[in-house]
C-alpha cells in the first residue's frame, strides 16, 4: 500500500491530457438513482480530467456482471455494494483492501454512523468507504389516513396499531372493513398497507425474528440457530396480513405502484423511493417506524457502501478514491435520495434534519438490524426467484402455504449453502 | 443423418483434382466450428465434473454434481416446470399452426395479408415480446382482465399468482411463435398435389373427412419435422421466462434452463450449471429418440 | 369428371335440388366461419402490437387507466425521450447491427464454401465430418454458453463485438442449408466450366456462386434474424454498455429482472424501448418475408 501511495503522484504528473474515464456501477435503479446520476454530473463538470459513466442495473445481475467483468479483466472503476455483501467479493479476493486509503482521504471512525463503518470490514480488513444507511419503515397516506377517521399525529408504531389501521384503512365494494361480519375481500376497493412479497419479504421477516430475541445465525456463521416457534410467530404475522386479515393485496406486483396510485394507504419499504414520491402531485404522506410486533422493536437495514475492484492500473484506482471521497463528501446530496447519510456531519446537520417525511427512518435508527455478512452471500441473498430467501417470502406471501413447511425448507437451504465449501 | 446419395442427383463428384481444394473449401467453416461449437460441447461435458466459481481455478469434483443434482428439489421443480411448459404450448402450437395453415390455404380474400400478420410476431425479439405481455397481463392495469371482466371472468394475476403464471408465458409463446409453425405447414400444404384432395370431393367426401384422410396423413413428413422443432424449442425456454417472471412467482417458473443460468452466472457456480445443461440435454435426446420411434415410423 | 357425375345413381329431382340447396348453405356458412376465423386470427396476432404503439405514445399518468383507450387522449414523445435520454440505447442497436450484419457476412461466405464442398467433392472424412456438424443441432445452445463463457474470458475477450460474431458463425443450419441446395443443382455447368480449364476456385465464384443467390439470401436473412434476435449468450457475455447487443439491454433495464427492488421502471419507457426496438424488425421483416419464409420451408421441409 505505501509503495502504491508513493508512487501514485509520481503516475498522476505523468499527464493525463484527455479525461481518465472511470466505470461506476450501482445498483440504485429506482428514484435513488436519478440522484446518484446528478451527482455524477456534478463530479464531471467539476473535474474535467475525469469523467465518470454511471451504469445503474439491479443489484443482482449487477453483481454477476462484476464477476463477469474481473474474469474478463475490466472490472468497473468503483463498485456499489451493501454491507451483507463484502464478505463474499472480499473472499473471492477482488476487492481491494482499503484500510489506507480511506485513512489519506481524511476519513476516520468517528465521521461516521458506528455500524455503516463496521460494516464496511470483513475479516478486520477494511474494503470500503461507508455511503448510506436505510432501512424498512412504513409510509402513510396522510389524506386517506384522515378519510378513515383515524387521527392525525398519531401513525401507529406497534403492530396491534398498524393491523388496527390497515383494517380501517381497507374498504370493500359496500363501504365495510376487514372486521365487519358482510365484509367481502373479493370486492375489496382500497386495501391498507402495501408490501413486497420477495426478498424484501425475507427481511420483513429476519427484523420480526429479532424482535423476538432470536438469532439468526451461530457466531461464526456456519449454522442456522432460529427457533422454530418464533420463525413461525414471524412468517404467521406477515401471512395474516394477506389471508387473514385482508389487508394487503395477495400476489402483489408492485408496492410502490399500488401506493402512488392510492391503491393502498400504506407502504412497507424503504427510504429509495422518496424522491419519487415527491414528484407526484396531489399525495400527502409521512412515515412511521416498522411496527414493532413483539417484544423488542428491530426493523431491517442495510447500508450502501463503495467499493474499488483490484484492477492493475493503480492511477484509475486512485482516480476511483477521488470520485468516492468526493461522493461521501456530499453525502448531504445523497441525502436527498432518501437514504441516510452515514457520514455524521451530513446526518446531523439542520438542512438534513429538515428534510420531510424521514422521521419514521430516523426514529428506527438504534434498532436497526443488518443482514450477517456470510461468505456465500450470493447464494443466500440472491434476489433472483429461485433464491432459498424468495422462495420462502414468496411461499408464505403469495402462495399462502402453512408458516411450518416454509420454516423447515428455509433452514434446510440456508444450511446447506452455509455447509458448503 | 447419411449423406444423400449423390447418384440420384446424376452429376459425379469430383475425385481427382488437388486433394486438398475440398479441405480448404471447408477450412474457415471447420475452424469456428470446432472453436466455438464442438469444442465447447466437449469442454461442458469437462466443465461437469469440476467446481468452479466465476473468478477461481477449477477444482475436479468427479460425479460430484451430478450427484447434488439427484439430490437437488429445484433440478425436480425446474425438470417439471419444463414439461408442463411443454404440455400446455407445444400441442397449441401444433393444432393452431396446422389450423391457421390450413384456413389460409383456402381460397379467402386478404389471406396473403393474413399470412403476413400472423406471422409478423415471429419476427419480434423475445426481450420486447416479454415486455409487452407483461403490460397486457398486469393484474391491475393490463389489457387482457379487462376483456376478461367484460364477460365476468378474472380479474386474474397472471404473472404474480402461481397457478396462472406458467399459462400466462404458455400463451405468450404460442401468440409469438404460432406464425412460424403455419409457415412451415402452408409449405407443406402447397407441396402436396391437389388432385387427391379433389377426387376425394367427388367421391363425396365431407371437408372432415377430406382432413382426416387426405390431408393430415399427406402432411405427415411436415407434421413431424414442425412436432421435432416445437419440442425441442419449447423444452429449451429461457428468454421470456427471463424477461417476465425471472422464474418466479417462488419457483412456479422455474424452467431447465432458467435454472442453469441462476446456478452458473447468479450464484457462480460454472460446474453445477454445467451438470444441469448437460441432464436438459440427456433428456432432450431421448425426447427426439422417442419422437424419431413414434412419428417417423408412420413416415413413410 | 364429368363421366362420374353421369354415373351417379339417380335421385329423384326434387331431393337433388334439396340437397343442393342444403350443400350450399353449408358452404357459405363454413365460408362465413371461415372467414370469422381469419379476421379473429388476425386480431389476436396484430391487436397487441397496435396496444404497444399506443401505449408508448402516451403520458404515464395515462397509461395506468382503468379503461383502455385505444386511442390515445394525449400522443406524447416524453417515454422515447426517457429511453433515449437515460439509456445507451443507440449504442446497443449500433453494436445489435454491425454484431448482425458482420456475422451474416462471414456466416454466408464460409458455409457456401463448406456447403459446396461437402456437396462437390469426395474426400476422406467426409461423412465423419458431416455427420459430425449435424448432430450439433441436437445439442441446445444452452449446453455451449458456460464453455464459450470461459474460453472468451481466458481469452480477454469478453463484452467485445467478437465475443459475440464468432459463435453465431458456427451454426450449423446455414451449412445443411447451403449443402442441400448444392445437391439440388445440376452440375453441368460447373463440368462445361472445368472442361473450359478453369480452376476449382474459379468455378465456384464464377459459376456456381452466382447460381446460388436464393440460398444465399435465405441463410442471409435467418442468420441476421437469429443473431438479431439472440439473447442467452450475448446477455451472459456482455457487461456494459460497450458491447451489449439491443435485446439485452432492454431485457436488464426493463424486464422482470429490473423491477425486484419494488420500484420498477413505469411502463411508458419499456414500452417505448420495445417500439423502437420492433420497428425497424417489422419493417424488414415485411420487405424481405419472402426470404425469410423460403429459409423456414427449406428448413423445415426438406429435414
Amino acid at each position: 500500500m505505501l509503495v502504491v501511495l508513493v508512487a501514485v503522484p509520481f503516475q498522476q504528473t505523468a499527464g493525463a491530457a484527455a479525461p481518465m474515464d472511470l466505470v461506476f456501477w450501482g445498483g440504485w435503479t429506482g428514484p435513488d438513482g436519478d440522484v446518484m446520476h446528478q451527482m455524477v454530473d456534478q463530479f464531471n463538470k467539476e473535474h474535467p480530467d475525469i469523467r465518470v459513466t454511471l451504469t445503474t442495473l439491479q443489484w443482482t445481475p449487477l453483481f454477476d456482471k462484476l464477476l463477469t467483468s474481473v474474469r474478463a479483466g475490466q472490472p468497473p472503476d468503483l463498485m456499489g455494494m451493501h454491507s451483507q455483501d463484502i464478505a463474499q467479493f472480499a473472499s473471492l479476493g477482488i476487492l481491494e483492501p482499503m484500510g489506507d486509503m480511506v485513512k489519506a482521504a481524511g476519513f476516520k471512525a468517528s465521521d461516521f454512523m458506528d455500524v455503516a463503518w463496521k460494516g464496511t470490514f470483513s475479516q478486520n480488513t477494511q474494503y470500503a468507504i461507508p455511503l448510506d444507511m436505510h432501512m424498512h419503515a412504513v409510509y402513510v397516506n396522510l389524506d386517506m389516513w384522515k378519510a378513515a377517521g383515524l387521527p392525525a399525529n398519531k401513525l401507529p408504531t406497534t403492530g396491534t396499531d398498524f393491523v388496527a389501521a390497515a383494517k380501517k384503512l381497507t374498504i370493500d365494494g359496500a363501504g365495510r372493513h376487514p372486521d365487519d361480519p358482510a365484509f367481502d375481500p373479493k370486492t375489496i376497493k382500497q386495501y391498507g398497507v402495501g408490501m413486497m412479497n420477495n426478498h424484501h419479504g425475507f427481511y420483513m421477516w429476519y427484523a420480526l425474528l429479532a424482535q423476538q430475541g432470536d438469532p439468526f445465525l451461530a457466531p461464526d456463521f456456519s449454522r442456522t440457530v432460529f427457533s422454530d416457534a418464533k420463525a413461525n410467530a414471524a412468517w404467521q404475522w406477515l401471512q395474516d396480513l394477506v389471508f387473514k386479515d385482508h389487508v394487503v393485496p395477495v400476489g402483489e406486483t408492485n408496492p410502490y405502484q399500488d401506493f402512488v396510485t392510492k391503491h393502498v394507504a400504506m407502504l412497507i419499504d424503504g427510504p429509495w423511493e422518496i424522491p419519487g414520491l415527491n414528484k407526484v402531485s396531489g399525495l400527502r404522506w409521512d412515515t412511521t417506524t416498522f411496527p414493532r410486533v413483539f417484544a423488542a422493536p428491530a426493523a431491517w437495514g442495510s447500508g450502501h457502501l463503495l467499493t474499488i475492484p483490484k484492477q492493475s492500473n493503480k492511477a484509475r484506482e486512485q482516480a476511483a478514491l477521488t470520485l468516492a471521497t468526493w461522493i461521501v463528501q456530499h453525502s448531504q446530496d445523497w441525502g436527498m435520495s432518501g437514504n441516510l447519510p452515514a457520514l455524521l456531519s451530513a446526518r446531523t446537520s439542520a438542512a438534513f434534519r429538515a428534510l420531510p417525511g424521514r422521521r419514521g427512518f430516523l426514529e428506527e435508527q438504534a434498532y436497526e438490524i443488518m443482514l450477517p455478512d456470510v461468505r456465500p452471500s450470493a447464494q443466500l441473498y440472491s434476489a433472483a426467484a429461485p433464491s432459498p430467501i424468495v422462495v420462502a417470502a414468496q411461499s408464505v406471501l403469495v402462495k399462502g402455504q402453512p408458516v411450518a413447511g416454509v420454516t423447515q425448507e428455509l433452514r434446510a437451504r440456508i444450511n446447506a449453502i452455509l455447509a458448503a465449501p | 443423418m447419411k449423406v444423400l446419395p449423390d447418384r440420384a442427383h446424376g452429376h459425379r463428384l469430383r475425385g481427382g483434382g488437388a486433394p486438398l481444394t475440398p479441405y480448404l473449401f471447408l477450412l474457415p467453416y471447420l475452424v469456428v466450428f470446432v472453436l466455438f461449437r464442438f469444442g465447447p460441447v466437449v469442454g461442458g461435458f469437462l466443465t461437469s465434473f469440476t467446481s468452479w466459481s466465476i473468478v477461481g481455478a477449477p477444482r475436479f469434483v468427479g460425479l460430484a454434481n451430478y450427484a447434488a443434482l439427484a439430490r437437488d428439489p429445484l433440478f425436480y421443480t425446474s425438470l417439471r416446470n419444463t414439461f408442463y411448459f411443454l404440455v400446455l404450448t407445444a400441442p397449441a402450437l401444433i393444432v393452431l399452426g396446422f389450423g391457421c395453415a390450413l384456413l389460409l390455404n383456402r381460397p379467402l380474400a386478404g389471406r396473403g395479408l393474413a399470412r403476413v400478420l400472423i406471422f409478423a410476431p415471429y419476427a419480434m425479439m423475445s426481450a420486447v415480446v416479454g415486455i409487452l405481455w407483461n403490460w397486457i397481463l398486469d393484474s391491475n392495469f393490463g389489457l387482457l382482465n379487462y376483456y376478461l371482466a367484460m364477460v365476468h371472468l378474472g380479474p386474474i394475476p397472471w404473472l404474480s399468482s402461481e397457478a396462472a403464471a406458467m399459462p400466462a408465458i404458455a400463451l405468450t409463446t404460442v401468440w409469438w411463435t404460432v406464425g412460424y409453425n403455419m409457415v412451415i405447414f402452408l409449405a407443406g400444404l402447397q407441396d402436396s398435389p391437389p388432385q387427391l384432395e379433389e377426387s376425394a370431393r367427388i367421391d363425396g367426401a365431407g371437408s372432415w373427412q377430406v382432413l382426416r384422410h387426405v390431408i393430415v396423413p399427406l402432411l405427415r413428413p411436415t407434421t413431424f419435422v414442425v412436432v421435432m422443432l416445437t419440442v425441442i424449442n419449447t423444452f429449451q425456454v429461457f428468454d421470456q421466462v427471463y424477461v417476465m417472471t425471472g422464474g418466479g412467482p417462488g419457483t412456479a417458473t422455474l424452467t431447465l434452463v432458467q435454472y442453469l443460468f441462476y446456478q452458473a452466472f447468479q450464484t457462480f457456480k460454472l460446474g453445477y450449471g454445467s451438470a444441469i445443461a448437460y441432464v436438459t440435454f440427456a433428456f432432450l435426446l431421448v425426447l427426439s429418440w422417442l419422437q424419431q420411434r413414434l412419428l417417423s415410423s408412420e413416415a413413410s | 369428371m364429368n363421366l362420374r357425375r353421369l354415373a351417379a345413381p339417380a335421385v329423384a329431382p326434387a331431393a337433388r335440388s334439396r340437397q343442393r340447396a342444403g350443400r350450399v348453405l353449408r358452404r357459405q356458412s363454413l365460408l362465413g366461419l371461415m372467414y370469422a376465423a381469419e379476421i379473429a386470427a388476425v386480431i389476436v396476432a396484430v391487436a397487441p402490437i397496435v396496444w404497444m404503439v399506443s401505449t408508448s405514445l402516451k403520458p404515464e399518468g395515462q397509461i395506468l387507466s382503468a379503461v383502455p383507450h385505444w386511442i390515445p387522449q394525449t400522443v406524447t414523445l416524453e417515454n422515447f425521450q426517457r429511453v433515449l435520454a437515460r439509456y445507451a440505447f443507440l449504442r446497443w442497436t449500433f453494436n445489435s447491427v454491425v454484431v448482425a450484419l458482420v456475422a451474416t457476412a462471414v456466416v454466408v461466405a464460409i458455409d457456401a464454401m463448406a456447403g459446396y464442398a461437402l456437396a462437390r467433392f469426395a474426400f476422406p472424412g467426409r461423412g465423419l465430418i458431416y455427420d459430425t456438424i449435424i448432430s450439433m443441432l441436437l445439442v441446445p445452445i444452452q449446453v455451449t454458453v458456460i464453455p464459450l463463457f470461459v474460453i472468451f474470458a481466458e481469452w480477454r475477450m469478453l463484452d467485445t463485438f467478437q465475443a459475440l460474431i464468432l459463435p453465431t458463425t458456427a451454426n450449423v443450419t446455414g451449412v445443411f442449408l447451403m449443402r442441400q441446395f448444392f445437391l439440388s443443382i445440376p452440375g453441368e455447368l460447373e463440368e462445361a466450366a472445368r472442361i473450359d480449364g478453369a480452376s476449382d476456385l474459379q468455378v465456384f465464384s464464377q459459376v456456381v456462386l452466382p447460381l446460388s443467390r436464393p440460398a444465399m439470401a435465405a441463410v442471409a436473412a435467418l442468420t441476421f434474424v437469429s443473431s438479431w434476435n439472440n439473447f442467452l449468450w450475448p446477455l451472459i457475455a456482455t457487461s456494459s454498455d460497450h458491447a451489449r447487443t439491443l435485446p439485452v439491454g432492454i431485457a436488464q433495464y426493463m424486464g422482470a429482472q429490473a423491477g425486484t427492488s419494488g420500484s420498477a421502471p413505469a411502463f411508458g419507457p419499456p414500452l417505448a424501448s420495445a417500439v423502437m426496438a420492433t420497428a425497424p424488425a417489422l419493417l424488414a421483416f415485411f420487405l424481405l418475408q419472402r426470404y425469410f419464409t423460403q429459409g423456414i420451408t427449406t428448413t423445415g421441409i426438406k429435414g
